[in-house]
């Protein structure tokens, strides 16, 4: 059937010999021209795909690793500046300022990282900003601890804490904006150009067609020169089947959106830690203010709405409320990112899908040679 | 051979064709008009408002909304990536950029719509000592030396400072990083309608001391307001200080706040499920105590203010735009937005009773003074808030807090060289 097909594709009449030449030469034409389509769009589209999970995994998946400890940094500066001063001690110490450090240092590296352009590099320079602007607030609170005002002290302090958890506007939630826009970015890459499922039709359909033509071969070759398999194109269609298996495995979106989904899990995770944290933080700080409100006891809308916000009581333990994270949890959480949104295959699996187009176009040359030899010497 | 050679030549001349054809799609057909960037201080509604302002001028445009915009534009000079047009709540902060030559003149592109903008909105000021120049257009304008007060409880506002100061006010200083700025508007309006414009005018421009007995007791009478202790003010956040007034019971009778802050207003009532209605729940009056001079009324005021920072023609082209009777009616034509013109040939919008007193007010012979803390230098400005907020914790410092302040004033550079008032 496949040979029939074929020779129509060929213009071959039926059961006409004196064709036998021209045909063999089409056909070594046509496998050679399809391992060349086949060759040039793979290796395009395996670029493409593997610049684009590196950028995930060089890039996105860092940025987000590094935007989400920014964040639990600050958070866990803030803690520390609130218990201190709630404490009675007038200086928030080096255990603040190590966690402001570990945030400038990841906000940094997030500068390095970032996929998300210029929206992107503009939150982060507002956030370098608030940042500067949170530190001066602490270091006013720690002025006026120091020289007697704690109502001064406490209102900078409160400042400086709405500046970084404000809802909307505020540091944290600007992080959080960033984050989105890393995986926003990460997401959209993904569904443009090479990496659409059009790009991935176009690269394979070549590869197909390639196969289609070998077995086709096959079946011309035993109708007209009896022989029951052609050993040369037999490795080169077995070759091939597995290149194309290997390459829609490769292709599957599905381990790049597995290491994307990592990504938000992870993100979510931070997030849902930090709010804990945050909670207790909360906790504190109105601790600390309540002791400057007037004795009837109203601090003012905005107390009010942050203590009905606060409504998340702190979990048991608050004495562990300036621990951080578990690290290993950390840890281990960031080398699952790592792993998930590896680029599949490896640099390997770009060199070998054309290397091995190559032997497969090799083989089916080589596979006609000696039948067209054959043909040339019985006329 | 002739008919081969004709074939070959309209071979030739078709690829030519095509050839040229693909290259000047590549060179012209595909470069659109380039898109302006625009970088201001609204988000939220305030910043859709402000993109249907820009999308009817038809141009292509890119706005950034932050309420941090003074630092977005300080990193964007700092990276060299400035957008096309900037709108800046704070004048005396675009004086520093225009002292650095990063404004560009705008007499040749707002023509003649300088007219329709009185003084002090459109002032031509002068970079350094060179010649004067038109170097913004006013978008978004706020009358202050206004209070506000809640109509449903049928409370009668003061009418003289003895009894205004025996009320209790709403009031809320936090806006970190720039906490105190409420304060500072007190102080200003009360220095301005105790001692008058040409003072007032002087202790903007430096000339005037802040110990002066006329600042320092600008100082003292809004201390009268403000009871023995600190209260909650200092942990108030600005915007949250009105909801007092509409309390049940309210637990302040007035506000002392721009005109911007029906828009806030409206989202408590939004967030209640109960809506506020200008004119019916609530209503402003000219701040108490202060009668209108022989010579007119007079009101403090502030502008947000569009310039351009890139020289393209579709820049300038929007800038025109937004100089223009329509474009500076569509943002006060939308019913709540609390926005108003100072263009003279925009309409009184229709709507509320409460929205078009102020903009008839806006729109009158008065004399206006523009905000003194947006015209000091950062530096001044910002010792300035942290000033009123330390005065508030302990008033008994006055003396020192106003000693700190001249020492600040001493070493700062005065960009602003316009009149802060005018009419």
């Amino acid at each position: 059937m496949a040979g029939r097909i074929l020779d129509a594709v060929l213009g071959v009449p039926v059961g006409a010999r004196s064709t036998t030449g021209p045909v063999l030469r089409r056909l070594r034409t046509l496998l050679a021209g399809c391992a060349a389509v086949g060759l040039v769009l793979t290796a395009w589209g395996f670029a493409a795909m593997h610049a684009y999970a590196a950028s995930v995994h060089g890039k996105a998946a860092p940025a987000v690793l590094e935007l989400s400890g920014a964040a639990a940094a600050l958070v866990q500066a803030d803690l520390i500046a609130v218990n201190s001063f709630e404490a009675g001690l007038a200086d928030p110490g080096t255990a603040f300022q190590n966690q402001l450090t570990v945030a400038s240092q990841s906000l940094a590296q997030v500068a390095e990282s970032n996929v998300a352009g210029a929206d992107g590099s503009r939150i982060l320079l507002l956030v370098q900003g608030q940042l500067g602007s949170y530190a001066d607030l602490v270091a006013q609170a720690h002025a006026n601890y120091k020289g007697g005002d704690p109502v001064l002290g406490t209102t900078a302090m409160w400042d400086a804490s709405r500046l970084l958890n404000a809802s909307d506007t505020g540091t944290l939630a600007e992080l959080d904006k960033l984050t989105g826009l890393q995986q926003a970015a990460a997401d959209r890459r993904a569904g443009t150009g090479w990496m659409n499922s059009w790009s991935t039709t176009l690269w394979l359909l070549p590869l197909v067609g390639l196969a289609v033509l070998l077995v086709g071969t096959q079946v011309f070759l035993r109708r007209r020169f009896r022989r029951s398999v052609n050993p040369w194109l037999l490795p080169a269609t077995a070759v091939l089947l597995g290149l194309i298996a290997y390459g829609g495995v490769l292709a599957g979106q599905s381990r790049l959106g597995d290491g994307r989904e990592a990504i938000r899990q992870l993100a979510a995770q931070r997030q849902h830690d930090r709010a804990e944290t945050q909670a207790i933080e909360r906790q504190q700080l109105l601790r600390l203010v309540e002791a400057q409100c007037p004795p009837e006891g109203d601090c003012g809308p905005t107390v009010s709405a942050v203590a009905r916000g606060g409504g998340a009581s702190p979990t048991p333990g608050a004495g562990a409320a300036t621990d951080s994270p578990d690290l290993r949890e950390v840890t281990n959480a960031a080398r699952d990112v790592d792993q998930r949104t590896a680029p599949p295959g490896g640099r390997t699996g770009v060199v070998l899908i054309p290397a091995m187009l190559l032997v497969v176009g090799a083989l089916a040359w080589a596979g006609l040679y000696r039948p067209l030899d054959e043909y040339r010497f019985r006329r | 051979v002739t008919r081969a050679r004709r074939r070959r030549w309209r071979l030739r001349a078709a690829c030519g064709t095509i050839l040229l054809a693909v290259a000047g799609c590549l060179t012209g057909c595909g470069t659109d008009r380039p898109t302006v960037t625009i970088l201001g201080p609204w988000v939220d509604k305030e910043g859709e408002d402000f993109q249907s302002v820009l999308e009817k001028s038809g141009l292509p445009y890119r706005y950034q909304g932050s309420r941090a915009v003074g630092q977005v534009l300080q990193a964007d000079l700092q990276k060299g990536t400035l957008p096309d047009i900037v709108v800046l709540p704070s004048l005396g902060e675009l004086a520093s950029y225009i002292d650095a030559g990063a404004v560009y003149p705008l007499d040749d592109v707002i023509g003649g719509q300088q007219a329709a903008y009185g003084q002090p909105w459109l002032p031509k000021v002068a970079r350094r000592k060179q010649e004067q120049h038109y170097y913004w257009v006013p978008i978004k304008a706020n009358l202050k030396s206004i209070v506000w007060y809640n109509r449903r409880t049928g409370f009668r506002p003061p009418a003289t400072w003895r009894d205004a100061a025996g009320r209790p006010w709403c009031m809320g200083m936090g806006d970190p990083p720039n906490s105190g700025w409420p304060a500072t508007d007190w102080i200003e309006d009360i220095l301005l309608h105790q001692s008058g414009t040409q003072v007032y005018e002087d202790w903007v421009a430096g000339r005037l001391r802040w110990d002066s007995k006329e600042v320092e007791k600008a100082w003292k009478r809004w201390g009268e307001l403000n009871g023995p202790g600190p209260g909650p003010a200092l942990l108030t956040s600005f915007g949250d200080a009105g909801h007092g007034l509409f309390g049940s019971p309210p637990s302040c009778d007035l506000e002392h706040q721009a005109s911007f802050i029906m828009g806030f207003y409206q989202a408590y009532g939004l967030a209640t499920a109960r809506p506020l209605t200008p004119g019916t729940d609530y209503d402003f009056r000219p701040l108490p105590g202060f009668p209108a001079p022989a010579d007119g009324s007079v009101w403090e005021v502030s502008a947000d203010v569009a310039a351009l920072l890139g020289d393209s023609a579709p820049a300038r082209e929007l800038i025109r735009w937004l100089a223009t009777p329509q474009a500076q009616g569509i943002w006060p034509g939308i019913a709540g937005s609390g926005a108003f013109s100072v263009n003279s040939q925009v309409p009184v919008p229709d709507g509320d009773p409460v929205t078009q007193q102020i903009a008839t007010k806006l729109r009158s012979t008065a004399k206006f003074c523009l905000d003194g803390a947006d015209l000091m230098p950062a530096e001044m400005r910002d010792a300035f808030y942290r000033g009123a907020l330390e005065y508030l914790s302990k008033p008994d410092r006055l003396s020192d807090i106003l000693a700190r302040l001249d020492e600040v004033s001493g070493r700062s550079q005065r960009n602003w060289r316009a009149p802060a008032c005018g009419h």
